[in-house]
């Protein structure tokens, strides 16, 4: 009998990993939660132009965030629960890695509701993490996710590093927060120093520094 | 029907004009260039009483002035370009044209505008113009107010030519602004060129003077490296990369440039882009005729990527804060032979009679469109060629210099023996024995250096090795067992209810604890090898024990170890590498956890403690482990000593080195307050 989660009925759902052992171990878990798996091979191919014959019949996804082995992806998972947000399919991301940040941009992770850490998987956290993809697809957000309008401040620009510290207004003024330069708007790339203000939209309400996104930057 | 037209107030000219533009020199610039626009050769800025408001502005050139309709039709019309695409002027100059906004703020500058020009056209004429804005104040609308244009005749012997002065400056021109506009006249036709186009913006101020001499030192060949690329107007880019002698190290075809997009041809305009790189150390400079600092404050004014179009500089790109091209950002994420704005210099020539690259209305550089974003693309991959030719260069250096090495040690050694030879008999047989002494200790240094480097290079193997496994480990295989762990456990209790706990349960549960300690070794090696630990910076030292600590914890517990922090107040920093201190701190947790081994499970502790006297912490870590046996204490520090028959014995050994770095000390007791050694750094703090 298939899933139903917030009214929404989940019969089938994309599973990808470049490993067919991961997949096959996530396989077992939506069967287990009443969703039919559907195994994606290769995903080779420009994501718009693919989506149509890989995705269509699908009413969820659960994604790897690396998907580096050859032939599988030319993109990772982030790019792909980004695409799934657009298509308002509910989306999943489930990785090995602790910290993410190096491979999930800030402005990506608020396209992915739910992040299932290897060693917390189970059958009660994937339904969580879809049921939180759902409500977020429908604009119901939990605190952690909300995003908000939010100054922030660059407070320390290290020396020959690719990262700049800042804090956000609304959050306390002792956690500094690392953000890559690339991330910020192009025009302050070249120029940023501590004191310069800037606007984006943030979870200001996330639980840790980790979990914050900033996202629509707005021109300095 | 009745007509209307939409009118203007004359506030509009306070908006469009001053608010367009954030300082005045923007403005100025704009007036110069007018100048450039109409063929002079020379235009002469004077300031006058300008560190107070009421002070004056000239802005005087030797153009070819204008007539009468020039002046209606043109310099009076806002927001209407008088260029024409494609036309150039009477010395073949493509005009830089404006819609006349900043010539606006510049003449609002003071309260009253006052131009005088005298056209090429009519060398008998002179035609003068008196603006008063206090007369646009008071009227309603901009159309209200008439302006008288005087025609008379030139006096003898004037030149062709247009003064503008600007009257009863209505704010003060600061020191600052006055350097700005130095700066942007200076910069304005391309000083560091040949000034094809004969045209020289002076300023007269004592801040021009300044920077015209530092300007005119040019430096350029001085430059370790110049890079010249030149993209054709079929959008083929090809570039050499000369070295400081101007021989030409490497050549580069559009497909060496662009690797990754060959056959991609750039789509802008024709570019001609220069740029020269200063390696700012004692042994380059050591034959120059020049100093390092002369370099740096040439540098610090003019260094940058600067941009030309059709021979006049656009503004702000290269100016500090301005890194269009990315260098300082580049040579953070990558820096070996990377240049950053504080060692280099560099020019981009654009042709664009077309128009294709537009300049904003407020003079803040380009609209970014495709033309533009194709010339950035362009001069990014210029210089990420001369990066990875320059590591070519490098890496041949160091091959060099191994082989060369030893062939001058040959050398010298000869050269000795002859002096020796040639010293008086008596001295002689004392002099070998000496040299014989010298040459036996040396070799044993030699020795043990070549051993501690096979050393360093065979843990980075097994380094970069377990790096490998964990990237691999932590990802599928650890992730495979978890997935199918899991659903031998969910579908194990779904099939056999309270059998299972009896007897499936311990088993998945003993999987699960192994698994979690599999994953501990691949995020510590990991953690270890993140590239940013390396940089220099700010390291909270108690930051790095918590994170140190925290990695290790699952590690800890699975091996009944328990770790206290006894860390002193505050947060004690040091200038350093994130990686020495964690390197330091988890080589003597390690050193710790071995010590341990044959210790009683319940007893086994680790406390890493902290203090601070005057500018110097103490960090030390000791154990209930069996103290130090097998090795004398003194021993413990030298590299390939180890009790263990699998051990490297370079732990302790690195903690020396690294401590030695940073200019510390280390030092151990045999015995502490938990029964096994104390291990102690002692290092400067830069705070607490």
């Amino acid at each position: 009998m298939p899933l139903t989660l917030d009214e929404r009925t989940l019969r089938r759902a994309a599973v990808v990993d470049d490993d067919p052992m991961v997949r096959a171990g996530y396989a077992e878990a939506l069967e287990d939660l009443g969703i039919e798996p559907w195994d994606v091979r290769e995903l080779t191919g420009n994501l718009s132009d693919i989506w149509d014959s890989k995705f269509c019949d699908c009413d969820a996804v659960i994604s790897d965030l690396k998907l580096m082995a050859p032939g599988y992806a030319p993109f990772n998972g982030g790019t792909l629960l980004a695409e799934c947000w657009r298509k308002k399919l509910p989306a999943v991301l489930c990785t090995s890695y602790s910290d993410v940040s190096q491979l999930l941009p800030r402005s990506e992770r608020r396209r992915v509701a739910a992040i299932l850490p290897r060693t917390h998987f189970d059958l009660g956290k994937l339904r969580e993490g879809l049921l939180r993809s759902i409500g977020e697809l429908e604009g119901r957000f939990t605190p952690e996710r909300r995003p908000w309008r939010t100054q922030v401040e660059i407070v320390d620009v290290p020396n020959d590093s690719s990262y700049v510290w800042i804090i956000v207004m609304g959050r306390s003024p002792d956690e500094k927060v690392m953000v890559y330069t690339k991330e910020l708007p192009a025009e302050v790339q070249g120029q940023v120093q501590p004191g310069m203000i800037l606007h984006a939209k943030v979870n200001t309400g996330a639980k840790s520094a980790q979990d914050l996104f900033f996202d629509e930057w707005e021109p300095k | 029907m009745t007509t209307a037209r939409i009118r203007f107030a004359p506030d509009i000219l306070r908006r469009l004009g001053e608010e367009l533009n954030p300082h005045p020199a923007v403005g100025i610039i704009e007036l110069v260039k007018n100048s450039y626009d109409a063929d002079a050769r020379k235009c002469t800025v004077t300031l006058t009483d300008v560190d107070q408001s009421g002070g004056q502005v000239e802005i005087s050139d030797n153009g070819d002035g204008m007539t009468v309709e020039q002046i209606e039709q043109g310099w009076l019309v806002l927001g209407h370009s008088q260029k024409e695409k494609s036309r150039r002027t009477r010395l073949g100059r493509i005009p830089a044209g404006s819609k006349g906004l900043g010539r606006l703020a510049a003449l609002r500058l003071g309260r009253f505008a006052h131009l005088e020009t005298r056209p090429r056209s009519d060398r008998a004429a002179a035609h003068q113009l008196l603006i008063d804005w206090k007369l646009f104040d008071k009227a309603s609308l901009i159309d209200d107010v008439d302006l008288a244009i005087d025609v008379h005749s030139r006096k003898k012997g004037t030149s062709n030519g247009t003064t503008i002065r600007l009257d009863k400056l209505r704010d003060r021109i600061g020191r600052m602004e006055v350097k700005r506009l130095a700066r942007a006249m200076l910069l304005l036709a391309d000083p560091f060129g040949e000034n094809s186009e004969g045209f020289q913006p002076t300023l007269i101020a004592p801040e021009f003077s300044d920077l015209e001499a530092l300007v005119e030192r040019r430096y350029f060949d001085h430059a370790s490296y110049h890079l010249v690329a030149v993209l054709s107007d079929k959008g083929e880019a090809t570039a050499q990369l000369y070295d400081s002698r101007g021989e030409i190290l490497f050549s580069a075809t559009h497909n060496d440039l662009f690797p990754k997009e060959v056959d991609r041809v750039v789509e802008c305009p024709s570019v001609e882009f220069e740029f020269w790189t200063f390696i700012l150390n004692g042994i380059t400079f050591a034959t120059l005729p020049v100093t390092i600092p002369e370099v740096k404050a040439w540098l610090s004014e003019f260094g940058g990527v600067h941009i030309y179009q059709n021979g006049l500089r656009v503004a702000p790109y290269g100016d500090p804060g301005h890194d269009w091209l990315s260098l300082n950002l580049s040579r953070s994420r990558d820096p070996e032979e990377r240049p950053s704005t504080n060692n280099s210099i560099g020019r981009v020539r654009i042709e664009d009679a077309e128009e294709l690259l537009i300049q904003k209305t407020d003079r803040s550089g380009f609209i970014e469109s495709h033309a533009f974003h194709e010339i950035r693309r362009f001069g990014k991959a210029a210089l990420d060629w001369m990066q990875d030719r320059r590591m070519e260069l490098a890496e041949k250096k160091r091959a060099k210099a191994r082989t060369i090495a030893p062939k001058r040690t040959s050398k010298t050694k000869q050269r000795l023996d002859e002096t020796i030879e040639a010293a008086p008999p008596t001295l002689r047989k004392q002099l070998r024995e000496a040299a014989e002494k010298y040459d036996k200790s040396r070799d044993k240094e030699v020795d043990e250096l070549k051993k501690e480097v096979q050393l360093y290079r065979t843990l980075s193997t097994a380094g970069i090795t377990a790096a490998t496994f964990a990237h691999e480990s932590t990802g599928n295989p650890l992730k495979a067992i978890t997935l199918a762990v899991s659903t031998i456990e969910r579908r194990a209790r779904d099939r056999f209810a309270a059998e299972y706990e009896k007897k499936i349960m311990p088993a998945v549960d003993r999987i699960k604890s192994s698994l979690e300690s599999l994953s501990v070794l691949g995020t510590v090696t990991l953690s270890l090898l993140n590239h940013e630990k390396r940089r220099i910076a700010k390291v909270d030292v108690h930051g790095v024990v918590r994170s140190v600590v925290n990695t290790f914890q699952p590690f800890l517990t699975d091996r009944n170890v328990t770790i206290e922090l006894q860390l002193t107040h505050g947060a004690p920093w040091i200038y350093g590498s994130e990686a020495a201190v964690e390197s330091i701190v988890t080589n003597l947790v390690n050193n710790s956890l071995v010590a341990l081994e044959k210790t009683p499970a319940n007893e086994r502790v680790i406390r890493v403690s902290t203090s601070v006297m005057d500018d110097v912490m103490r960090l030390s870590v000791c154990d209930s482990g069996s103290g130090i046996r097998d090795i004398r204490v003194a021993d413990i520090w030298l590299p390939g000593r180890t009790t263990r028959n699998d051990g490297t014995g370079l732990g302790l050994t690195i903690v020396k080195d690294t401590v030695l770095d940073l200019g510390g000390k280390v030092g151990v007791s045999e015995s502490s307050e938990l029964g096994g050694a104390e291990v102690f750094v002692e290092v400067r703090i830069m705070g607490v």
